[in-house]
């Protein structure tokens, strides 16, 4: 089994609105029908944004998955395709077994 | 008609039946109600009865666990901690826009072109910066072939928190 975590941002992108109640259960439905997952309460962290050197403070919540090695793609694309949606994410951190991307919706 | 003490009321108004539930099974939703009444951090309950449920069927594939009348009332007061303690917000009618927009369409741009709302007037929209009257909205849904209903409203009793809403309803021992 393989390890993957990620941080959902407590926060839409765009409007700065909390996620609707909606978002979080399609994300833990989607995780609980696959796998063992374990999430915890929000951290506080930030990133710099490549293009203005600004750096953006946010409180994310951090989720802990463990998948089968084959699996990991199913994850990836979820985050992909349904974050940008879910999370108004313009990206998400991601990390497989140690190894950190950025996933880009 | 439903029998009173044998029903749970969802946060979204679904009403699940209970007479159905095994000894087992009632007795790991009263320990979540429990758990959930002390009011616990969220993440700390979504993992507790999530972990409970898991248990309980184990010998259930985890795609049969998540149609479990345990499974959803876990689900609702997860949903309804969740919002009490601010992590998250109730869903709206511009939650399924976004999410109408995002199935069926191939950008916003093609939504707004098949409905004839303005680009910059639906992101205002979404952001919640503007509102939209009922007959302008309906008038666009049915040129994509939607249309506006009405639903019964899901009743609180405290404005202050939601999550007490309708736990009464569900009482397992009688």
């Amino acid at each position: 089994m393989i390890e993957i975590k990620f941080l959902i941002p407590t926060r839409q992108g765009s409007s700065g609105r909390l996620h609707s109640a909606g978002a979080i259960v399609e994300l833990h439905r989607f995780l609980e029908e696959r796998w063992g997952w374990h999430v915890f309460p929000p951290a506080p962290g930030g990133w710099r944004n490549p293009e203005t050197g600004e750096v953006i403070r946010e409180e994310s919540f951090p989720y802990f998955v463990a998948v089968p090695e084959e699996e990991v793609e199913q994850v990836r694309s979820f985050m992909r395709d349904r974050a940008k949606v879910l999370f108004d994410q313009e990206a998400i951190y991601f990390s497989v077994a140690g190894k950190v991307e950025i996933v880009d919706p | 008609m439903t029998e009173k003490g044998y029903t749970y009321k969802a946060y979204d108004g679904r009403l699940f039946y209970l007479k159905g539930l095994s000894g087992r099974e009632r007795k790991v939703l009263a320990q979540i109600q429990l758990a959930y009444r002390r009011r616990p951090d969220w993440a700390r309950f979504t993992n507790y009865w999530r972990s409970k449920v898991r248990q309980l069927y184990r010998d259930l594939p985890p795609n049969e666990r998540t149609s479990t009348l345990l499974y959803l009332i876990g689900e609702d007061l997860e949903a309804r901690l969740g919002i009490s303690q601010k992590y998250f917000r109730s869903s709206d009618y511009r939650d399924q826009l976004n999410l109408l927009i995002a199935e069926r369409f191939r950008s916003r741009y093609a939504f707004c072109r098949a409905t004839g709302l303005d680009q910059g007037f639906l992101s205002r929209l979404v952001h919640k910066s503007t509102h939209i009257s009922v007959e302008r909205l309906n008038r666009a849904l049915l040129r994509i072939g939607w249309e506006l209903r009405l639903a019964r409203a899901i009743k609180r009793k405290s404005k202050k928190d939601a999550a007490e809403a309708t736990l009464v309803e569900s009482q397992l021992t009688r």
